[in-house]
């Protein structure tokens, strides 16, 4: 399992070279969402990971309407391609424009967001056959559905990276939502935002007991982290059995580079002692996610009243309105008429079954009926516990 | 000159349930979305099931209109498994379109049927190269990431030969769509498989200065303000967007039928007339702010949404100006109308029936009756009362009251 990371300042490469990283992500300003290297510099460090025998990956992961689109594009034509060994992309534009622009380039398609089934993500692999240098998994994938997934992206030589170590993003937005709060729309602040690469605060919500969601704004959007940060440090043993091919490290946001040192040293040599040492000494809170499981559509059943959920099978209509111990009024919503003798079943809304025969039979003008049709009232004696919206089915 | 002497772009609707389907076709749109009870976007929806899609369906042909069935959740792999029944089911029974955002269920519809196929704006398809990219993947229509305006919509319609659809009303999310995830961690709710929590629409603290914790300020600074494009539809219109869509499944039927009628209306008055030169653009407006809402603003639709785009406060009921009383369910034309009560009401207060096409009619509810012919002082909501017939009242007309 070969590691990734990024840089911030170039004297970081040679911690990265010395711990045996393979790849180097360069985030430009124009292209990445958190970027800081500025566009005119991009192929100096290009060439200065180059010189120390790793891969420069050209990350171009912000998503982009068609305007901001046009202009990276001009951008890019400041970057010379050729000295990145791929081009990471995330947006579905990029990525065909990459594929038709520089179809000699390799690609590292970032299907993180979404894309939680295999057969989504063999289409991925499919769409940029021949160009593809792996695929970049999300992080909301467990651990067993990671297994399946890697032995058959393993079976068409599909490559695939996770991200070990990191932020987590939740929220990302084109808007400007941190400056307006921080800088009050005062005139004078607004002009330094200009010149201000990027703002950072730590946010809490009334809705969450956690505290301090870091928010970032740069010229992008506005992102908002998770307080904790992704840590597989510990699941390594699990990562080389599956046959990861790259674990993601960033230390970006403040981390010591030196960090990297202890990952690789773990990576190659595992020890529990020493994964758990470096993740109790990291400088922020972690968490493995959903690594080992993922409950997220176990609540669904408890959005809605299940008993209130219609049954097609002899279904007839909804209760409107009870009146005790006179009648209960119900819309036939089935294609069969409604008439005296009919054996009926009431379900109410606490799901209990109540059993009934038509005795008499109204229409909304309270007269006798002998048959009521589809969308019009019918109107029949009292059946105690219904309430309004119970469903009337055949008995 | 006949009504269709312009082209306009359909209205397409939000259809939560069966009943909201009715009075969103019946108020004007051309075409509904829905969701089944599984794949869709909304699980705390009423969705549809096989039966009510069945009638769903032939409902809105009758009545001309569409139905586009959503399976824009990202689908995991055990619900994927579950697809291929459905999409079989909804072809069959004549289901127009299928929205989908995942690409995984994508290839899965095309392989397994001849369904048209759009591409959600779940998919954030913003851009010309991407709309490119699904055309060669097998979608006829992207409906865009909100973030792309009327002009950019137009370009990538020239551009790629796909049909474009946009929102031009409803809630927003401030994220791209598909890419919050904030319930998922703070919730344990997948906020792209339905259960999104809303955690945008809460109240945030900040820390302000680093030196000084105790400077706090707080903001809602995640809240969009409300979609509403009334005035837009010029350049709906000469971009040739081909669908003006709706946002609110979970939405009443108030909102539903008040928001197609608006915008069917307008597009209808241009159909005939080539314009929007008519007082009736204050009416629109006017009805439109007749329902509940978040202050209202048009986002990115003509330039990059700012910072008036903010929803700054706390969402409440206060601002309603209008409220449903209840639904016609039942007409006996020149006699009486049955409703059924969604909200109390008095004798002597005055309403406003809302006609499928044409003005509010505002009548006193004099004579209350309820279902046993007993006269009524106040009505009670989830019962049944009989007015005196206003004349072109219809099966579904939604009765309100300003409050």
């Amino acid at each position: 399992m070969k590691l990734v990371s990024f840089i911030e300042q170039l004297p970081d490469l040679a911690t990265l070279q010395k711990s045996g990283v393979e790849e180097v992500i360069l985030s430009g300003q124009d292209f990445s969402r958190y970027g800081k290297i500025k566009t005119e510099d991009l192929n100096n460090w290009a060439n200065e990971v180059s010189k120390l025998g790793m891969k420069p990956i050209l990350e171009w992961d912000i998503l982009m309407t068609e305007n901001v689109f046009a202009q990276t594009v001009q951008e890019l034509k400041k970057v010379d391609l050729d000295l990145f060994s791929s081009i990471r992309v995330q947006d579905p534009g990029a990525i065909h424009y990459v594929m038709t622009q520089f179809p000699q380039k390799k690609l590292q398609l970032v299907l993180e967001t979404g894309n939680h089934n295999l057969q989504g993500i063999l289409d991925w692999a499919t769409y940029a056959a021949g160009k593809l240098d792996r695929v970049i998994l999300s992080i909301e994938l467990p651990y067993e559905t990671l297994k399946i997934y890697l032995a058959a992206l393993r079976e068409k030589n599909i490559k695939t990276e996770l991200l070990g170590l990191g932020r987590i993003l939740l929220f990302y937005t084109p808007r400007s939502l941190l400056a307006p709060v921080v800088f009050d729309h005062d005139d004078d602040k607004k002009k330094t935002m200009i010149e201000i690469e990027s703002l950072e605060r730590l946010a809490s919500s009334e809705e969450s007991p956690h505290k301090g969601f870091p928010i970032l704004e740069t010229k992008h959007g506005t992102f908002m982290f998770h307080i904790k940060e992704h840590c597989l440090i510990t699941q390594i043993p699990k990562l080389i059995e599956m046959q990861l091919d790259y674990l993601r490290i960033d230390l970006r946001f403040g981390k010591p580079i030196i960090l990297i040192e202890n990952v690789a040293n773990i990576v190659s040599n595992y020890h529990e002692e020493a994964a758990l040492t470096f993740k109790n000494n990291y400088p922020t809170d972690t968490l493995v996610g959903f690594f080992n499981i993922n409950k997220t559509d176990t609540l669904f059943t408890k959005l809605k009243n299940q008993k209130l959920q219609r049954q097609d099978q002899n279904y007839l209509g909804d209760v409107y309105e009870i009146s005790k111990d006179k009648h209960i009024a119900f819309m036939n919503r089935s294609n069969q008429p409604i008439t005296p003798e009919m054996k009926l079943k009431i379900i109410n809304p606490e799901g209990k079954e109540l059993l009934t025969t038509i005795s008499w039979l109204k229409n909304s003008k309270l007269e006798l009926s002998k048959s009521i049709p589809q969308n019009e009232l019918a109107v029949i004696s009292y059946v105690g516990k219904v309430a309004a919206r119970s469903q009337v089915y055949l008995a | 000159m006949n009504e269709n002497s312009h082209r306009v772009p359909e209205v397409l609707a939000p259809a939560g349930s069966l009943e909201k389907l009715k009075v969103a076709v019946l108020y004007g749109a051309n075409a509904v979305y829905v969701g089944g009870q599984k794949f869709g976007l909304r699980q705390a929806s009423d969705n549809f099931t096989y039966d009510e899609l069945i009638e769903g369906v032939n409902f809105a042909k009758k009545h001309q209109a569409k139905v586009y069935v959503v399976l824009n959740s990202f689908l995991h792999d055990k619900d994927l498994n579950e697809l291929p029944e459905f999409v079989k089911f909804i072809e069959a029974i004549g289901v127009h379109a299928v929205i989908v955002s995942d690409l995984g269920v994508l290839s899965t519809v095309k392989k397994i049927s001849n369904l048209d196929i759009h591409l959600s704006t779940q998919a954030s398809c913003l851009n010309v190269e991407a709309a490119k990219l699904w055309k060669e993947l097998g979608a006829k229509r992207v409906i865009l990431g909100r973030e792309v305006s009327v002009k950019e919509g137009g370009k990538i319609k020239k551009e790629t030969g796909l049909e474009v659809e946009m929102f031009i009303h409803g809630s927003m999310c401030m994220a791209y769509s598909g890419n919050c995830v904030i319930s998922n961690y703070t919730q344990g709710r997948d906020s792209n498989r339905g259960g999104c929590a809303h955690s945008c629409r809460f109240e945030y603290s900040f820390d302000l200065n680093d030196t000084n914790k105790e400077e706090k300020k707080l903001a809602y600074f995640m809240s969009s303000k409300d979609l509403e494009g009334v005035r837009v539809l010029p350049e709906f219109i000469n971009e040739g967007i081909d669908s003006v869509k709706i946002e609110g499944r979970m939405k009443s039927n108030l909102y539903a039928g008040t928001v197609s009628k608006v915008y069917a209306d307008a597009l209808r008055y241009y159909s005939q007339h080539g314009n929007f030169l008519s007082d009736d653009i204050l009416e629109w407006e006017k009805e439109i702010r007749k329902i509940s809402h978040r202050d209202y603003t048009d986002a990115s639709l003509i330039n990059p949404a700012g910072v008036d785009s903010i929803f700054n406060e706390r969402e409440s009921s206060k601002d309603n100006e209008f409220t449903i009383v209840g639904n016609v369910i039942e007409v006996c034309p020149g006699e009486f109308m049955v409703v059924e009560v969604k909200n109390a009401f008095n004798q002597g207060d005055t309403l406003e029936l809302l006609p499928f096409r044409g003005y509010a009619k505002k009548f006193m509810a004099g004579e209350i009756m309820g279902l046993n012919r007993e006269a009524q002082v106040r009505t009670k909501p989830s019962t049944l009362i009989k007015l005196p017939y206003i004349e072109g009242a219809d099966q579904w007309n939604i009765i309100r009251k300003q409050l």
